[in-house]
């Protein structure tokens, strides 16, 4: 049989290859390599699906810690947490013929509790929607108040303060922005206070500007404070904004009604 | 206990060394003996038939490495019980007993120019072996001289099964060519 011959002949095969062969059937058995890509890709893009979720709520809920921060005050511990829309915050005007603006008087201010913010360059003002061209008819849209002369000429080292306040009915654009902090909301006073704070990308001087925020609704009016400036004095503007938080909360008898054209 | 030490054994005549030897390459042996024979008691017998043969042959040999030398027996021997195994398969009638008879007077077939011819065959394959790469030479003999399944080859050698059989089959007909060039007819 030829095979028989083939298999005898192979038989004789030199100690040195048999030798060497040998440590291979001695050896443990290795186990046997697989292409780990295959389990690997899903694996990794699972992986990569959920630190990005991670990432992202936790981020924005503060489950890293290091984007919340707080504010220790007498009436309470308010809490800022990081915005996921920088650009939420904007300016309010009061725009159209229809609509006029006046300062606010002292006593205007007084009630208000504006009266507490003697130390900054304080502007007041009142806007009101007119019945007619000749003011016959008016109502208070909202009070718009902060620090400078009109609350947009602020230069970059200076720290930009704006409250803005309406009645309900009369909602306050801005107030979007705290809204995805309601229900981590801060006790001040006894007032539920919405919090927050972004941070902006670089601007043309490589310089970054951090808006903190805070809102909240007492006796049928809405209020919103903002607060920003260079992001290095932001403890300066945290505590500033948590200062004038705390003062305006105070005034749970908060009427607005009480201001006509 | 080391192969010298056995080895030793051997050459005082010393009767432990067998059992040493069983011991230590027991194993070893069987599994070669049960590749070919794929039967237990037969690969046994084997066995004991190549610790019969170890203590004839040492002395006066002193083989360099004890695993090689005994399986090389084991696998002659056991090859030629499969032989064996399989002409009893074929006979039972009294025609293959005829034939047997007349086996009898058939001169031997390890005629000198039949032994010239499978040594010439034996220094072929080496050369051939020779040329092969390691691991292609490793996986040939560890399927014809160690009779392992493809399944064990491959787990030995962390390759698919589908490879190890794809291997096997060039060296094949590598092997083939290689004969049909040194002009060896079988």
């Amino acid at each position: 049989m030829k095979n028989e011959m083939l298999y005898a002949a192979i038989g004789a095969a030199d100690d040195g290859l048999l030798n060497r062969c040998e440590s291979r059937v001695k050896d443990n058995p290795r186990p046997i390599r697989r292409r780990h890509w295959a389990w690997v890709l899903p694996t990794a893009a699972c992986l990569a699906l959920v630190v990005a979720v991670t990432a992202i709520f936790g981020n924005n809920l503060g489950w890293f810690g290091s984007t919340i921060y707080t504010a220790e005050l007498d009436g309470g511990t308010l809490s800022f947490y990081k915005s996921s829309t920088p650009d939420a915050a904007c300016y309010a005007y009061a725009e159209g013929e229809d609509v006029s603006m006046r300062s606010l008087t002292q006593e205007e201010r007084e009630m208000l509790y504006f009266d507490a913010f003697g130390d900054l360059d304080f502007y007041a003002e009142g806007a009101f929607a007119l019945g007619d061209r000749w003011g016959l008819d008016t109502t208070l849209i909202h009070v718009t108040a902060g620090s400078g002369s009109d609350g947009s000429d602020q230069g970059y080292d200076d720290v930009s303060t704006k409250i803005i306040m309406s009645q309900d009915g009369n909602s306050i654009a801005e107030m979007q922005a705290t809204k995805q902090f309601q229900h981590m909301a801060s006790v001040i006073n006894g007032v539920q206070v919405s919090a927050g704070y972004f941070i902006t990308h670089e601007n043309s001087r490589g310089e970054r500007s951090v808006i903190y925020m805070a809102s909240y609704e007492v006796n049928g009016n809405n209020v919103y404070i903002e607060c920003g400036g260079s992001l290095e004095r932001s403890d300066e503007i945290r505590a500033e904004i948590a200062r004038i938080t705390e003062t305006l909360t105070l005034n749970s008898g908060l009427n607005l009604m009480s201001i006509v054209y | 206990m080391t192969d010298e030490e056995i080895i030793d054994l051997f050459w005082s005549r010393n009767q432990t060394a067998i059992t040493q030897t069983a011991r230590q390459y027991g194993n070893y042996c069987y599994a070669i003996a049960n590749g070919i024979l794929n039967n237990r008691e037969d690969s046994e017998e084997c066995l004991n038939d190549t610790w019969h043969r170890a203590w004839e042959a040492i002395p006066p040999q002193r083989p360099n490495k004890l695993s090689l030398f005994l399986g090389k027996i084991t696998r002659h021997l056991a090859f030629d019980k499969y032989k064996m195994n399989r002409a009893k398969k074929r006979g039972g009638s009294e025609f293959t007993l005829v034939l047997n008879e007349l086996d009898e007077c058939i001169p031997s077939p390890n005629t000198v120019e039949q032994t010239i011819e499978a040594e010439e065959l034996e220094l072929t394959i080496n050369q051939f072996l020779h040329s092969l790469p390691e691991r292609k030479c490793s996986i040939f003999l560890l399927r014809y001289w160690h009779n392992k399944p493809l399944s064990e080859i491959a787990s030995r050698f962390g390759m698919k099964e589908n490879n190890v059989k794809a291997s096997l089959f060039r060296t094949r007909q590598k092997l083939k060519a290689h004969l049909e060039k040194e002009d060896v007819t079988l």
